[in-house]
């Protein structure tokens, strides 16, 4: 891949990314650092891959990631002995109320509910890119999908229970 | 409830696009699992809205910083080959040292028990003969690892 057709690449993918890893971690300064790593990571890499396998790889690369950031910021916030580790200050970030239900979600659902309704990816790009068998996807789709309806319910933001 | 339903492919392009056909915006109104669909979909593409969030990265200055940490590490990896041998040289050089030492001391037990194992190496091959018996050899050899220490070392801690 050269300098252009990286830069178009990644003027198409990292926008949502970004806006995949800042929903996650809580914050757009850890987002913008996870997505440069993600960046330096895949272009490390590179090797033959068609665009769906490259996108595959941003998402699993930015999900570990993400779990690293998580860790680091319990262990630091352990060792400041600051409590409140759910309704931590995000610093200059987004809104509580999203950024609180997007997190509620195990981090797999968070993960397959954007790559089928935000990348538009095929159930075999979801299972690339999240790790699991293509066949199960559907099954853990649906799961997502009534879990972040029940949250969306339960915060009075969901369609109305028949 | 099933887990499925025919029309989610379908559901979830027509939500995506906005372009609803008579045949499937008739079923979501019955389907409560299109209809989750849809609220999900939407919510989740609401979060992809950025919120004025500050600008991106330059591509090309991570471009560019990747190259440089590909450069880098391939120098981190030579250095590392430089490293070991400079050890190496050194553990060589305290060796001969040593043994220098044991030959002019008074520990003439280990001193012969060196010199035995020494005739040993030797009867391994006339090359090895040649070596060890020439004392110019092994100076020269004494020499050259110094060398290569005095070589490596400055270069070392330039990195």
């Amino acid at each position: 891949m050269d300098q252009a057709a990286f830069k178009a690449f990644y003027q198409k993918t990292a926008p949502r990314l970004r806006a995949y890893i800042a929903r996650s971690c809580g914050s757009i300064d850890s987002a913008d650092d996870i997505l440069q790593e993600v960046f330096l990571k895949f272009l490390r890499i590179q090797n033959k891959m068609d665009e769906h396998g490259m996108r595959a790889y941003l998402y699993r690369t930015a999900d570990s990631l993400i779990v690293d950031n998580w860790r680091r910021r319990q262990r630091e916030m352990a060792g400041n002995l600051q409590l409140p580790l759910r309704g931590e200050r995000p610093g200059r970030d987004m809104d509580d109320d999203v950024r609180i239900l997007f997190s509620q979600l195990k981090p797999q659902q968070r993960s397959l509910l954007w790559l089928a309704y935000v990348e538009g990816c095929d159930h075999r790009e979801i299972a690339a890119a999240a790790g699991v068998k293509e066949r199960s996807v559907r099954v853990l789709l649906f799961r997502a999908r009534k879990a972040l309806v029940g949250l969306l319910q339960r915060a009075g933001i969901g369609p109305e229970v028949a | 409830m099933r887990q499925w339903c025919t029309y989610e492919a379908a559901v979830t392009k027509a939500a995506e696009s906005g372009l609803w056909d008579e045949e499937t915006s008739c079923h979501v109104s019955s389907c409560i699992h299109c209809s989750d669909v849809i609220h999900a979909a939407e919510w989740t593409r609401s979060l992809a809205v950025d919120p004025g969030w500050p600008p991106l990265r330059d591509p090309d200055v991570l471009w560019i910083e990747a190259r440089l940490l590909s450069a880098q590490m391939k120098r981190d990896r030579k250095m590392r080959v430089f490293a070991l041998l400079e050890g190496a040289c050194i553990a060589i050089l305290s060796a001969c040292a040593a043994t220098l030492v044991l030959i002019r001391g008074e520990f003439g037990g280990l001193s012969s028990e060196i010199l035995r194992w020494m005739s040993r190496l030797a009867n391994l091959g006339p090359l090895t003969v040649d070596l060890i018996s020439t004392a110019s050899a092994s100076m020269l050899l004494v020499i050259l690892l110094i060398a290569v220490t005095f070589l490596i070392h400055p270069l070392l801690l330039e990195e």
